[in-house]
């Protein structure tokens, strides 16, 4: 990680990914909003699994806007790399395959390529997104947030607080517009976002670490034990995986989130069990959640995250193991 | 909402009812359910038949008129649609409803409005305890008559409440101070915190006395007999404004942002993805009593778990669970303030969750 960057999630690429995710991301809940955000023009956060489901590279996630049809494809990137990378995520065919996600039958929709990068390498991603658009023939935008954050006053706190700035980058050199003129000019103006409402998101990445999806998840899995909607409750390992998925707005892969799932119930078995033959999850009626199990728990999840990848898994099978004699 | 809207309302409305100067009056914004809405033809039909001398005039489509006879004793209810700005967004109507009558009619004729289904909105503590200053910023002076007022500990999933009391202060000028040298030193004493039910006031205007009101937590303002309607109405849109941003939190789980720019003033939406609280002694102090509390895996009052994510110095970041429903917020401390956002996989913070939250906090920070 570069020094010049001071950021609040686990890496760069995370960073830049819940930046977005805060700003657009629509809970399940229906309202109205009116907030000047990405959400508030109806751009809402996708992360829809392309790259497994047509087998080729895509960009990270999508912003679709229904009402105006348009799909910004964004992709972020924490440091440099070469155009050559980067060219197979927004060719024609990753185009087709975003058009068939949405339902673009009728072919309505524009779509927008974006990489979302730090500021301090917009000069450098002006030169890849002019080698792209040359080659591919299409316009590729650029966002930036600020590597460092500003400090502002707080009017919610009366003191102080660390702000980001997202907004588009344009130069002498390099000046593309997006279809929308309103989200044209809200990110020629900049949307701030303080530093404690960026919502880190790991499971944003499809190539998360092991140790971070036990880590985020076996949290989620007490929470839903503890949920009327799973409480003593039977239901399909996919169905809760799908649920995480839709939560998360993950990209993970479903084999690797059963994996996971399955050694968070067999490290903590008090939260419920799954029957492998029907590869059912049977939660707790009662989940016994008392200090001790508070303590182990959060003893085991701190131990596992300090751990680095291969010993993290080597840890969670010794716990198996210990489990099951 | 339209504020000249609303003060017409009851101003014509409080005109055409009252007839006679001695009569109190009270106005208070409802909340009309439209399922409940449409099942108002039966309900009403099944109430006539239980109370007695009621009768009920349907107006128009948008205003009611409850009659209360019972031999001398007259009681008259108005009950007016008004639209506020956020109308169409809302799942019920918001009616102004204007109750002319003593007492105990009043109180028949709310309880009909209750059995339709109308139900009333509330006011914040912290309105009501700063209640005072948004009058004295009507040019009026305030003079605090009683305070009703209920002892109040939160116990896991309930409150307990140790009675309610009423409290006539003397030579108090403003609630604050009431509160600071009466009853605060019982609150300490005692774990209890302080929940006001009602305030009866009399204002002062160019050293003159315009009459006697009360204001309760439900937003229901009450006209003592011969006391002037017109100051009092001039307080009614800020009230009936917080009454309605609290139920847009509750139902919508959004929150209220006002802009006032000279006489525009603009509103804006928000997720009520966040919450602050502030300290009420902010520093280190502060900090490390936070830090004892959350700074460790352990659960408070067998009701919030605690699981601390990142424990430093001067930031501390936890996760607090619920454990009777499973939701999460992440907490995050400094030396001024605790920070609430709802947890990855949350959809909102629940109020009651705040609630519990605030409790744990209790006398380390402001509500």
């Amino acid at each position: 990680m570069s020094s010049e960057i001071k950021i609040k999630c686990r890496n760069p690429h995370e960073f830049l990914i819940s930046i977005i995710y805060s700003l657009s991301y629509a809970s399940r809940k229906a309202g109205p909003v009116l907030h000047r955000s990405l959400l508030g023009l109806g751009y809402i956060f996708v992360a829809l699994d392309i790259p497994s489901v047509f087998n080729m590279p895509a960009p990270d996630f999508l912003l679709v806007n229904t009402r105006r049809k348009i799909v910004v494809a964004v992709e972020c990137k924490g440091d440099t790399v070469e155009d050559r990378k980067l060219k197979k995520k927004f060719s024609d065919p990753v185009e087709d395959a975003i058009k068939s996600v949405v339902q673009d039958d009728r072919n309505e929709y524009k779509i927008e390529f974006v990489i979302h990068t730090f500021d301090i390498f917009a000069n450098h991603y002006t030169h890849v997104a002019h080698n792209i658009s040359e080659e591919l023939g299409k316009d590729v935008l650029i966002w930036t947030t600020t590597a460092v954050p500003q400090v502002m006053a707080d009017s919610a706190t009366g003191g102080t607080a660390e702000y980001y700035t997202l907004r588009k980058y344009t130069s002498q050199n390099y000046s593309v517009k997006h279809y929308d003129n309103e989200l044209e000019r809200l990110l020629a103006q900049g949307i701030l976002i303080s530093e404690s409402d960026i919502a880190c998101n790991p499971l944003v990445d499809p190539d998360v670490e092991y140790k971070v999806l036990f880590y985020e998840l076996s949290e989620y899995t007490l929470r839903a034990a503890l949920s009327d909607k799973y409480r003593g409750r039977r239901i399909r390992v996919v169905e809760f995986t799908n649920d995480i998925k839709r939560d998360y707005q993950s990209i993970v892969k479903i084999d690797r989130l059963i994996g996971v799932i399955t050694d968070i119930f067999e490290v903590f078995p008090e939260l419920g069990e799954i029957k492998r033959s029907s590869m059912e999850i049977v939660f707790k009626k009662r989940p016994r959640i008392n200090e001790e199990f508070i303590k182990k728990f959060d003893d085991i999840r701190k131990t596992i995250i300090n751990k680095s990848e291969s010993e993290a898994k080597k840890y969670i099978r010794e716990l198996k193991t210990r489990r099951r004699k | 909402m339209m504020n000249d809207d609303i003060i017409n309302v009851a101003r014509l409305g409080i005109a055409r009812l009252r007839k006679d100067e001695t009569v109190p009056v009270s106005i208070q914004l409802r909340f009309w359910d439209a399922w409940r809405r449409e099942r108002f033809n039966e309900e009403i039909a099944r109430i006539r038949h239980k109370v007695r001398g009621l009768s009920v005039d349907v107006v128009d489509e948008s205003t009611l008129l409850l009659n209360l006879v019972r031999g001398e004793v007259k009681a008259v209810a108005l009950v007016k649609s008004v639209d506020p700005y956020i109308a169409k967004s809302l799942p019920a109507n918001v009616y102004l409803v204007v109750i002319v009558g003593k007492r105990d009619e009043r109180e028949t004729l709310t309880k009909v409005l209750h059995r339709i289904g109308m139900r009333r909105g509330w006011l914040k503590q912290v309105f009501i305890k700063k209640l005072d200053e948004v009058i004295v910023s009507n040019k009026l002076k305030f003079e605090l008559l009683s305070l009703v007022y209920e002892l109040r500990m939160y116990k896991g999933r309930i409150f307990t409440a140790a009675g309610t009391a009423n409290f006539w202060p003397k030579g108090v000028e403003s609630i604050k101070e009431a509160l600071e040298e009466y009853l605060l030193p019982i609150e300490r004493a005692r774990g209890y915190y302080i929940f006001i039910k009602s305030l009866r006031f009399r204002l002062i205007k160019d050293g003159v006395g315009v009459g006697t009101y009360s204001v309760d937590r439900w937003g229901r303002i009450t006209i003592a007999p011969r006391s002037d309607v017109d100051i009092i109405l001039g307080i009614l849109p800020i009230i009936a404004e917080s009454i309605l941003n609290n139920y847009i939190e509750y139902k919508l789980h959004y929150t209220v942002r006002v802009n006032r720019v000279r006489s525009y003033t603009t509103y804006y939406l928000e997720k009520a993805s966040s919450i602050y609280l502030s300290a009420v002694d902010p520093g280190s102090d502060f900090f490390n009593a936070v830090k004892l509390m959350v700074g460790k895996p352990t659960i408070w009052n067998n009701r919030l778990i605690i699981l601390p994510v990142e424990v430093g110095n001067p930031r501390l970041v936890s996760r607090i669970i619920d454990k009777q429903t499973g939701m999460g917020v992440t907490l995050i401390a400094t030396y001024n303030g605790i920070r609430l956002l709802p947890a990855p996989g949350s959809v909102g913070i629940d109020a009651e969750m705040i609630d519990n939250i605030l409790a744990m906090f209790r006398n380390l920070v402001n509500e």
